[in-house]
């Protein structure tokens, strides 16, 4: 039997589109299914827009918040978001998470962060260390290369600073920190030797290759306007940069308002043999056949897609043997950190908005003990205050517009990152009852943060009060007693574990299902740990190694 | 919401009671005066006095959501808070027509209320201190008024002046004038400079 496709990778994000690229480009007929709507690179963004040619006062109106969980959004970034009550999944009495998606080409590529920084060998060995979690199956060495190849792909800036915890990537020129941000890294190493603020690592181009500028990316422009989109393709995404790879090879096939429902398998071959979507509009089902499957629809997503693939072999969702799909899901511990300001420094002023932060790369368990194992590190940024000032404060007239001709006083914020440990208690099921209006069953998600994510977290809250209060900074105050409900860090991950035992882990060191050699997993929901460092670049790289593998493994006729 | 006056007296009785009501402002034509039974525009001070300007009941203009009077009133404020200097002010840049816009479009009940009262406070204030309309004040009554009114309320969390004044406030920098003669307003910076001296730039950066 021929199939449709050589290879079908559920999912455009992220990891969605380094699989379809490196599989395009290996020479496979790649079909990516979106499950929302086609959004085109530059036409549908809303970067070149004034101030004042967005309605009111760019803000969603109120009665449309509801859609959005009841929150203010500006209506230039909605078309990225999904209406949050069209998409329901419910969560266990008490232990609120917060799913966050995008549905649409592109998927979260769109709304990241585009903070990008590796994991290191103490993250993949740590579960093995500690105990917590399955040992990974790979470690930083087999992801090095990767890391590599995708960070000259996507283009990632940033500063070497040869820290074990965070290893140097193939950067493109940092981007400048700011006078009292150098002010306040100065301070800290002085004040903490061990501990190092660097510029952030992000996927912005400010030394464009030849191969980005002939994809049509341009260098950043410090418009800060990402969550629009960006027309000059200055940060990476999928539809700046994968899609357009893979789409050059003549080998992608794309379609998009096509939800992945469940994936085929063959009880003859023991193989997957595609995927069961069902038409966003229509809601009619088909099926496209294909040799090798990628889930890469999101952590809980392509769990969702995996639990909802039964059969009398697997009863409980394709390649499921060990009872660990769904399990162990994680996000990052955050909603911590501190603010404060620093008098002074008012005849200094920057050019431009930076897209990124600075980074206070993990020291807890790494060269400064804790009460908990794992560490965090902290984001941040200094700014001066802006017009925006204007609106609390008591004046009217020609005296405050004149005091809102110079900007405000500068003030720095530091946001905690935690490792949340792997608990396989920590889990997304199918709703026994209850199902989207495709007549998919709805995700229940039952996620609680455990003692050792709550301890880190206090201590994340005092160290940043600590290294402000250290530097200099006044007013210094905590973000908050409690770390954010779990997923609002939107770095959910987990749920279909790399491991090395098929009995405790759901996929090898390859991505490949333990059960079904032909189905690979390789956005976050592979992750046997989470460290602390945002993940997209760790997804892009397992990707890129697994659509790797996946085609030799082909072209060897083993899968 | 209805559109008859909210206190006891008839609109009839009122309308003739604003002859001779000096100072007030003339409404301009052309604007829809909805039951004025006597085919006279009245005054900003009597359309206030009808609605007490808690309610839009006042004089209504198709298409907008507050009243003659009431968008006098915010007209007023706007301009005080943010006046024409050596650059224009918020009455040039559009404010109280994109504020009334927001109400139309954006807001729900539950905000176009906040709006109301957090004006209506305002011209309360002027009538309990000076006996009229704020319209009707001599503008620098109507500034020394609003500062204090200002201090008062920023003082005390009123959060309906708050969401008043910083709205102004935003609507007046997110506008062209206000973003790029006020202030200094790059939509292509290019590369990101973290060290500039202030004096280079001059302005607050609009975005």
């Amino acid at each position: 039997m021929t199939a449709d496709f050589d290879a079908i990778v559920v999912g455009s994000g992220m990891s969605g589109g380094w699989a379809a690229k490196e599989l395009a480009e290996r020479g496979l007929k790649t079909l990516v299914i979106e499950r929302g709507r086609h959004i085109e690179h530059g036409a549908d963004y809303t970067d070149f827009k004034a101030p004042w040619e967005l309605p009111n006062l760019d803000a969603v109106p109120e009665r449309e918040q509801v859609h959005y969980g009841g929150r203010a959004l500006p209506a230039s970034m909605a078309h990225f978001r999904i209406k949050e009550d069209e998409h329901p999944y419910s969560v266990a009495e008490g232990k609120p998470f917060r799913w966050f998606r995008g549905y649409h080409l592109g998927g979260r590529s769109l709304m990241w962060a585009r903070q990008s920084y590796r994991m290191s060998e103490m993250d993949f060995e740590a579960n093995k260390k500690d105990g917590y979690g399955n040992d990974w199956p790979i470690r930083y060495g087999d992801l090095a290369p990767w890391y590599d190849h995708v960070e000259r792909f996507a283009g990632i800036s940033g500063q070497a600073e040869g820290l074990p915890q965070l290893p140097d990537g193939q950067f493109q020129p940092p981007m400048e920190l700011n006078c009292v941000e150098e002010v306040f890294r100065d301070r800290l190493h002085e004040a903490y030797p061990t501990r190092r603020l660097t510029i952030g690592r992000c996927a912005h181009l400010t030394q464009p290759t030849e191969e980005q500028q002939a994809l049509g990316r341009g260098e950043c422009q410090a418009r800060s306007l990402c969550p629009r989109g960006c027309s000059y393709g200055a940060y990476f995404s999928s539809l700046s940069a994968t899609l357009p790879a893979a789409r050059k090879t003549g080998n992608l096939t794309v379609v998009t308002d096509e939800i992945g429902h469940s994936v085929v398998h063959d009880p003859a071959t023991g193989k997957a043999s595609g995927v069961r979507v069902v038409d966003a509009v229509t809601r009619e089902h088909k099926v496209y056949t294909g040799r090798i499957v990628f889930l890469c629809a999101s952590a809980i997503g392509s769990a969702q897609i995996m639990l909802n693939s039964r059969s009398e072999k697997f009863p409980t969702g394709i390649a499921n043997s060990s009872d660990m799909l769904g399990r162990n899901l994680m996000d990052h511990v955050s909603g911590l950190g501190a603010n404060g300001y620093l008098p002074g420094y008012a005849d200094q002023y920057y050019k431009g908005r930076r897209p990124t932060g600075f980074y206070i790369p993990r020291f807890r368990n790494v060269t400064e003990d804790a009460d908990f194992v794992r560490g965090y590190g902290f984001q941040g940024g200094a700014s001066r205050g802006d017009w925006r000032r204007g609106g609390g404060q008591i004046g009217i007239g020609a005296e405050l517009k004149q005091d809102l001709r110079t900007p405000g006083g500068w003030s720095v914020w530091l946001a905690g990152f935690g490792e949340m440990l792997p608990n396989p208690d920590n889990r997304v099921t199918l709703h026994p009852n209850k199902v989207d209006k495709w007549g998919i069953p709805l995700l229940h998600i039952d996620c609680a943060y455990g003692e050792n994510d709550l301890k880190m977290a206090r201590q994340a809250n005092r160290d940043a009060v600590d290294m402000l209060k250290a530097a200099g900074f006044q007013g210094v105050r905590e973000r908050g007693d409690e770390p954010h409900e779990p997923g609002r860090a939107i770095h959910e991950m987990g749920t279909v574990g790399m491991g090395r035992d098929p009995k405790t882990s759901v996929l090898n060191g390859f991505n490949q299902a333990h059960d079904v050699p032909n189905l690979f997993v390789t956005d976050g929901a592979c992750m046997a740990s989470t460290a602390c460092q945002n993940p997209s670049l760790t997804y892009m790289a397992i990707s890129a190694r697994a659509a790797h593998h996946a085609a030799e493994f082909l072209k060897e006729g083993k899968i | 919401m209805s559109s008859s006056p909210s206190s006891g007296f008839s609109r009839r009785q009122l309308l003739s009671g604003s002859a001779r009501l000096a100072g007030g402002l003339a409404v301009g034509g052309g604007l829809s005066a909805c039951g004025s039974s006597e085919g006279k525009e009245p005054t900003d001070e009597l359309a206030a006095k009808l609605a007490g300007l808690t309610t839009r009941d006042a004089v209504r203009r198709p298409g907008h959501f507050f009243s003659v009077a009431q968008f006098r009133l915010l007209e007023r404020i706007s301009d005080l808070i943010i006046p024409d200097t050596d650059t224009p002010g918020a009455l040039a840049a559009g404010v109280p027509q994109v504020i009334d816009r927001m109400m139309v479009t954006w807001a729900l009940a539950e905000t176009q209320g906040e709006w109301l009262e957090g004006l209506a406070a305002i011209d309360t204030r002027a009538r309990r201190e000076h006996g009229m309309a704020f319209v009707g004040l001599e503008p620098a009554v109507q500034f020394d008024l609003l500062s204090r009114h200002d201090a008062d309320a920023l003082s005390n969390g009123d959060q309906n002046y708050r969401q008043i004044k910083s709205t102004i406030v935003e609507a007046y920098y997110s506008s062209e004038p206000g973003a790029t003669k006020e202030l200094r307003y790059d939509p292509v910076p290019g590369p990101y400079q973290g060290c500039v001296p202030f004096e280079e730039i001059g302005r607050t950066w609009a975005t």
